[in-house]
């Protein structure tokens, strides 16, 4: 019954049975069944297509997005707030990346400036929603207009490539981070969404500021009476979306070998609906980073096989927000019968 | 007795326009549990405030074993040992016991969370207390006497010394009551001192050696409650004698207005038949989770019951909605009045009209004058204390709380009013006049259900008492011929299990 293994729900000692787990990990395994299920489904309707080496990577890059984006919003959403700002946030940071390197900055300061520039996006964020006493939805969704306005400031809303980056051996550096593969054909990026998922379970599962979200996102004022620094949970919280944010600014302007002012528009909803529908509450106290995972597995797939099948990208849209709207009402009623 | 353990001298503290406290001591003694009694507004959790660091003393010192502390943080005040229990408890529901109990400040390896140990250390705390929970469950499925001992196991497990509880009881069942004194008996004995607030006197008597009394925010006495009558005790609460805690009255009985037949909803709510008469009182007893509000929420069409058959005034109606109930002239003043009964951040005025605008609006308009004229009429109808009409209901004591709560039904003119735990949290005066008022209204032909976890309050005021156990009637008393002990052993199915039948007034 502990929520608390490091990925799914970490059973206790004499319980055995879908019952007697986590609602986390129960989620995990509903939602882990209807991602297989899909896949088949898709196998089976496009069986050349779907299943080609090329569609395979494809897919695998459009979910390290809504992974690494998702885990930044599963830390919003357990402590009990959202992140509206994190599309916006990280086409930013590809901005700066690209933008810097452009100014012929060494690769590892452009990084890692674009990095500081996704967690000062957090912090501003938690700042203004922790102290200046902003509520979470009205704060990003403002902080989205800033940082995008920005990232079209600093290009004056023109695409920038990194063919304007002096040097060739950093344009090719830089295009291995978010291109490059393994020689056995696996992106780099997918080791670096596994390893930052990781690391980001670890925190959230088995650290004391982890732990303190949950608590924040169970029940704020309980938090609060036990001594627990809420506003620093909850900033910390708000600085781990943002610098994800900006590491997927950073993997997707290498992927492009651009950074467009435009990019990521939108993508905190399919991120939100990615968390979600893995089964990340969006009430707070609730969810993990493996149901992100799946969440993101699940609305990649979804998206590619709609793609494949000929679904027009206006329709696609209209189905992901029907489907994050039915998510959420999935779980309102699933809290109303619990009451 | 044991020595002195913690001591408040001369305590004063004003808000703008308020004393709420004046010069007021208090003290605790070493394995003592000290009662805390005062009507609400006397100043009692402004005490408790001052000492759990929530608010800072104007004037006034606190020793704890002699020794003057400052305590002007709620850490501090932790620090110190000093931990309270809220009525509205502070648990994370998602998370489990253990999590909660060393929330802030879990056991750490390398590092990292070490969760084995820290449900083992959890799991040793609860059994100690003789609390029977696991350590891994998660909080929001305990039941509410559950995740208050869990509460109390948080404060055991931070060193608490000194332990404040407030109305703990005032959710409880009675078998739950006894399991909660006996730990505070076993905390007792572990030399903790603790504050026991309360409105119930009965409770006082079985738990506490002294009591304390505030009124209008100063201090009327200490008193040892085994030389004190509780007619005594409750003199000195409210400053004036009650004639009775129960105003006498003769009812006016009339012809059976509300029927329901073959109630039933999974298998929650079983009845097979259910009356009640104009101006009668129909009490309800049961333990908390017996069904009984369940069955009522089928009859206000709150809940789909599988099957009902209703009767009003002889007429066979068909209720669905709650609307329906409202229009066939039933009224229900919820259990939890501030979590659905009232729009706390609302003032006086939109509350009382709330379930009456469509007589108060013309063609979709409101007719403000008209909402005015009808708030001041319940205003003074139910001697409701407020400001003004614009006062937010968050402000108001419970008691008037309570009391727009019904003056919301009763200016729908209901026949029938459905009142589920009437009184709770709601102080000896004011208890008094919703009494009152509901004497006036069977007066007036009102048939009142009233649902209570007080026997009491049930005995003293029920003209029939129907006994809950699972969902089902178990027993119909007559309150002048009953006793506590027997609605208890009704209550608690017994008789069932000895093979006796329930008693009956009427052929069912």
């Amino acid at each position: 019954m502990s929520k608390f293994g490091i990925f799914n729900g970490e059973r206790s000692e004499g319980n055995k049975g879908f019952s007697n787990l986590s609602t986390e990990s129960k989620k995990a395994i509903l939602s882990g069944t209807g991602l297989i299920l899909m896949f088949i489904v898709f196998s089976l309707l496009k069986p050349d297509l779907f299943l080609s080496k090329t569609n395979l990577i494809n897919i695998t890059q459009q979910i390290v997005t809504y992974s690494i984006l998702g885990y930044g919003l599963t830390f919003c959403l357990v402590c009990g707030g959202t992140d509206l700002s994190a599309g916006a946030a990280m086409a930013l940071s590809g901005i700066v990346v690209v933008k810097m390197l452009a100014a012929g900055a060494p690769l590892w300061l452009s990084i890692l400036t674009a990095l500081l520039v996704g967690l000062v996006s957090g912090i501003i964020n938690g700042v203004s929603i922790e102290i200046l006493g902003v509520v979470p939805f009205i704060a990003t969704l403002g902080m989205q207009w800033v940082y995008r306005g920005l990232a079209n400031v600093l290009v004056n809303g023109m695409p920038i490539y990194t063919t304007t980056i002096p040097s060739v051996e950093v344009q090719e550096k830089f295009y291995i981070l978010g291109g490059g593969r393994l020689p056995n054909g696996i992106p780099y990026s997918v080791i670096i969404t596994a390893v930052y998922g990781l690391i980001l379970a670890i925190v959230l599962s088995k650290t004391r500021i982890g732990r303190q979200i949950y608590a924040c996102g169970s029940n704020l004022e309980a938090a609060k009476l036990s001594g627990i620094n809420a506003v620093g949970t909850r900033i910390f919280a708000y600085s781990i979306s943002g610098f994800s944010a900006s590491i997927c600014g950073i993997l997707v302007a290498s992927r492009l070998s651009s950074a467009q002012p435009t990019a990521g528009m939108g993508y905190e909803a399919e991120a939100i609906a990615a968390a979600v529908l893995g089964g990340v509450s969006n009430t707070g106290g609730e969810g993990n980073i493996l149901n992100t995972i799946i969440g993101a597995m699940t609305m990649g797939i979804l998206r590619n096989g709609l793609n494949l099948n000929g679904v027009s990208s206006y329709w696609q849209q209209a189905i992901i927000g029907f489907i994050l709207v039915a998510a959420c009402a999935a779980e309102a009623r699933r809290h109303r019968r619990n009451v | 007795m044991g020595e002195e353990l913690f001591r408040m001298e001369g305590i004063s503290k004003s808000f703008p326009g308020v004393k709420a406290l004046d010069n007021v001591s208090f003290s605790v003694n070493k394995g003592e549990v000290h009662g805390l009694v005062g009507e609400n507004g006397a100043g009692k959790s402004t005490l408790m405030k001052i000492m759990s660091g929530v608010y800072k003393c104007d004037e006034g010192r606190i020793f704890i074993e002699g020794q003057e502390v400052h305590i002007d943080s709620v850490s501090k005040a932790q620090e110190l040992g000093i931990s309270i229990i809220f009525q509205e408890l502070n648990l994370c529901p998602h998370m489990s016991v253990a999590d909660n109990i060393f929330i802030g400040r879990p056991v750490m390896k390398h590092g990292l969370i070490d969760d084995r140990t820290m449900y083992k250390e959890a799991q040793k705390i609860l059994d100690n207390l003789g609390i029977d929970i696991n350590a891994h469950t998660v909080v929001r499925t305990l039941s509410v006497a559950q995740q208050q001992m869990v509460e109390i196991a948080k404060a055991i497990s931070r060193d608490c010394r000194i332990l404040v509880l407030d109305e703990p009881t005032a959710t409880l069942t009675e078998r739950e009551i006894d399991q909660l004194f006996d730990i505070i008996r076993n905390l007792q004995a572990r030399g903790i001192g603790m504050v026991y607030i309360s409105h119930r006197m009965e409770e006082l008597n079985r738990i506490c050696e002294r009591a304390t009394v505030l009124r209008d925010g100063k201090y009327i006495g200490t008193v040892y409650m085994k030389d004190i009558t509780l007619d005594k005790l409750v003199n000195m609460i409210v400053g004036r004698p009650l004639e009775d805690k129960f105003p006498k009255h003769e009812r006016k009985i009339g012809n059976i207005v509300l029927e329901a037949r073959n109630i039933r909803r999974k298998n929650k709510v079983n009845v097979d038949r259910l009356f009640v008469r104009k101006g009668e009182i129909l009490g309800i007893s049961g333990l908390v989770g017996s069904g009984r509000t369940e069955i009522m929420r089928c009859i206000f069409g709150a809940d789909r019951a599988d099957s009902m058959e209703l009767y009003i005034d002889g007429e066979p109606v068909k209720i669905r909605n709650v609307r329906q109930a409202v229009a066939h002239g039933i009224g229900y003043a919820t259990e939890n009045r501030k979590f659905d009964g009232l729009a706390l951040g609302l003032d006086v005025q939109y509350n009382i009209n709330m379930a009456h605008l469509k007589q108060l609006s013309r063609l979709g308009f409101i007719d403000d004058k008209k909402g005015r004229r009808n708030a001041e009429e319940y205003i003074e109808k139910l001697k409701i204390k407020t400001p003004g009409l614009r006062q937010k209901v968050r402000n108001l004591s419970g008691g008037n709380q309570q009391k727009i709560v019904l003056s919301k039904w009763l200016c729908n003119d209901v026949k029938i009013l459905i009142v589920d735990e009437p009184t709770r949290g709601i102080d000896v005066g004011a208890k008094f006049e919703v009494y009152e008022l509901f004497n006036r209204l069977s007066d007036q032909g009102v048939a009142i259900i009233m649902i209570s976890s007080e026997l009491p309050e049930i005995l003293g005021m029920s003209d029939r008492i129907l006994v809950i156990h699972k969902g089902s009637i178990n027993g119909e008393l007559d309150p002048k011929k009953t006793t506590q002990e027997e609605i208890l052993y009704l209550a608690a199915g017994y008789n069932i299990l000895e093979g006796k039948p329930a008693p009956r007034l009427h052929a069912f």
